[in-house]
């Protein structure tokens, strides 16, 4: 049996490997060559190359893809080639460096960067403080909420896209799971992860550097998955499901939550608040990430195959816990949105103080000792059939 | 040429192949690449990637005993860590010829300039050998390889350091 597979997509005029291809002799690679030889004759511009889910090759096989190189090289010169490798899977990301010297045509893309659009930003170490206050404000609902999603002691769990990891720490102490593994994309943020349950002497959280849309987990491991505040960063979500799917085990659940930035409110001066938060949905747009995605969440996991749907929706405030809490959440978010986000669409100084005032005005909400202020998330769950 | 002393070096594990029964199956280099690697790798920080690397590695390695080892007797891999550094110390039954053999390749990979010798290898003309792997691991990997041969006649070990992630301890 073929421990891997090879076929070409004409949508993308890509040739797509997966598994693992380990062969003793090249001539075990006549159905690689087959897929070359029709790609070569139905493609123009660019032909590209997708080894991101190619978990392992030995050189015998890389010797092949040199020598298809080669080939597209010498027949057809004008064609250039994009070969696509995940920095998760260690070994290609070392392997392919070499073949750019074959040919200037040829060039090797970490498919991980351009995937992402937005994720430069939130990526960077700097976001780190005001997730962890996010968390602590979500989790006085969430302890209560994820039990009714079928969260129990016990269990084995997977928290993908776990950011800095504290949300999978709570999860440690709260549901003491058989099992733990938290991935993320942000080697800062896991770094930090490491660092934090370090210090507080806990081993059993596995922290992985990982691809949320090409997990190197294998299939129907776990009983709950969770993926927080996250398919809303990426612009294609439905990736992202189809991997959590994958990993939960049937009759497992698989666990999102999401935002409507939009519907953030707060009283007094709630018309400035309003527009502001509008400019907010509009802004994640335009980096291909949808902040309104929260009560998308049921079409969202229907359509990748989940059936009985859970879902809720809460409201964090300023009356949960410290209002400053609430109040450094806000501030965190105008330094990334209106100091950052807002810049490098080229917006103009006039939109950006207004788009600012509606971040002060909310803090101020939250601040008045008669103000309220709100931030809605939509929590969701589905069952992966028996 | 004789390998480092292991300094401050760690046994992690050991496997003991029966050379017939290992080379009757090509699929025994992944099966067995792959168990090490993971079982190694559990206590590191990303476990998954060290275990990629690591099972590349192992493979690699693997499949050069495969083909390079005389009849009877014992494969044995051992994994050793120091710090972030893994060490692979592969024993194979050998043959004179087969001894010739490791030594040409290791002796090679210390010729010159190992990114440039690993290019040419797998960019020129020649068919490449299997041994290429062991150059990949030097020029990708920066893999200090070495051949210690103060075993007996009919042995030879082949030592493998490298360090697979940066921050693997």
């Amino acid at each position: 049996m073929s421990t891997y597979t090879v076929r070409f997509e004409d949508n993308n005029q890509e040739i797509i490997f997966a598994g693992v291809m380990r062969p003793r002799q090249t001539k075990e690679l006549d159905d690689v060559r087959d897929v070359f030889e029709s790609a070569l004759t139905r493609v123009s511009g660019t032909l590209n190359f997708n080894f991101k889910r190619l978990l392992k090759a030995n050189n015998v096989a890389f010797q092949e893809m040199v020598s298809l190189f080669n080939a597209v090289s010498k027949r057809r010169p004008e064609l250039k080639v994009r070969v696509i490798v995940s920095s998760v899977v260690g070994w290609a990301a070392r392997k392919f460096k070499i073949v750019g010297a074959i040919s200037p045509n040829i060039q090797v893309e970490q498919y991980d960067q351009t995937f992402y659009p937005g994720q430069g930003v939130l990526e960077n170490g700097s976001f780190i403080s005001i997730l962890r206050t996010q968390t602590k404000m979500t989790w006085r609902h969430e302890r209560n909420i994820l039990p009714r999603h079928g969260l129990a002691e016990g269990k084995e769990v997977a928290d993908i896209c776990c950011g800095i990891g504290d949300f999978a720490l709570l999860l440690h102490k709260e549901f003491k799971p058989k099992r733990l593994v938290a991935v993320d994309h942000a080697k800062p943020s896991l770094q930090y992860a490491r660092k934090v349950a370090e210090e507080f002497g806990i081993k059993e959280v596995e922290y992985i550097y990982g691809d949320a849309s090409a997990l190197l987990l294998e299939s129907n491991q776990f009983d709950f998955v969770t993926c927080r505040h996250s398919l809303q960063v990426f612009n294609k979500p439905e990736l992202i499901l189809k991997e959590l799917f994958r990993i939960c085990k049937p009759g497992g659940r698989v666990y999102i939550s999401n935002e409507k930035n939009s519907q953030c409110l707060g009283e007094p001066r709630a018309a400035s608040i309003a527009w502001t938060y509008e400019e907010v949905a509009r802004l994640w747009s335009h980096f291909e990430m949808d902040i309104e995605l929260g009560p998308k969440s049921r079409r969202y996991l229907l359509d990748a195959g989940f059936d009985d749907i859970r879902m809720e929706s809460i409201m964090v405030t300023n009356m949960d816990g410290d209002p400053k809490d609430f109040a450094d959440v806000i501030q965190a978010w105008e330094d990334v949105y209106a100091g950052e986000m807002a810049v490098k669409r080229g917006d103009t100084p006039e939109f950006i103080s207004r788009f600012r005032q509606g971040f002060q005005d909310h803090i101020a909400a939250a601040l008045h000792p008669k103000g309220y202020a709100g931030w809605p998330i939509w929590i969701a769950s589905g069952r992966k059939p028996l | 040429m004789n390998a480092t002393p292991p300094s401050q070096t760690a046994p992690l594990i050991r496997v003991d192949l029966t050379a017939a029964d290992f080379a009757a199956n090509w699929q025994q280099c992944d099966r067995v690449a792959n168990y090490l690697a993971r079982t190694v790798s559990s206590d590191r920080p990303d476990t998954f990637l060290h275990a990629n690397l690591l099972s590349t590695a192992l493979n690699e390695l693997f499949e050069i005993a495969f083909v390079q080892h005389r009849d009877g007797g014992k494969i044995i891999c051992e994994l050793l860590r120091s710090g972030p550094a893994d060490r692979v110390q592969l024993t194979i039954p050998v043959e004179a010829a087969h001894r010739a053999y490791y030594r040409k390749q290791v002796d090679y990979i210390h010729s010159g300039d190992v990114s440039q010798l690993y290019a040419t290898a797998l960019l020129g003309e020649a068919d490449p050998d299997t041994a290429i792997g062991l150059l990949e691991l030097a020029a990708d990997y920066g893999a200090v390889i070495t051949l210690d041969e103060s075993l007996d006649d009919s042995h030879l070990r082949l030592v493998v350091e490298m360090q697979l992630t940066a921050n693997a301890a």
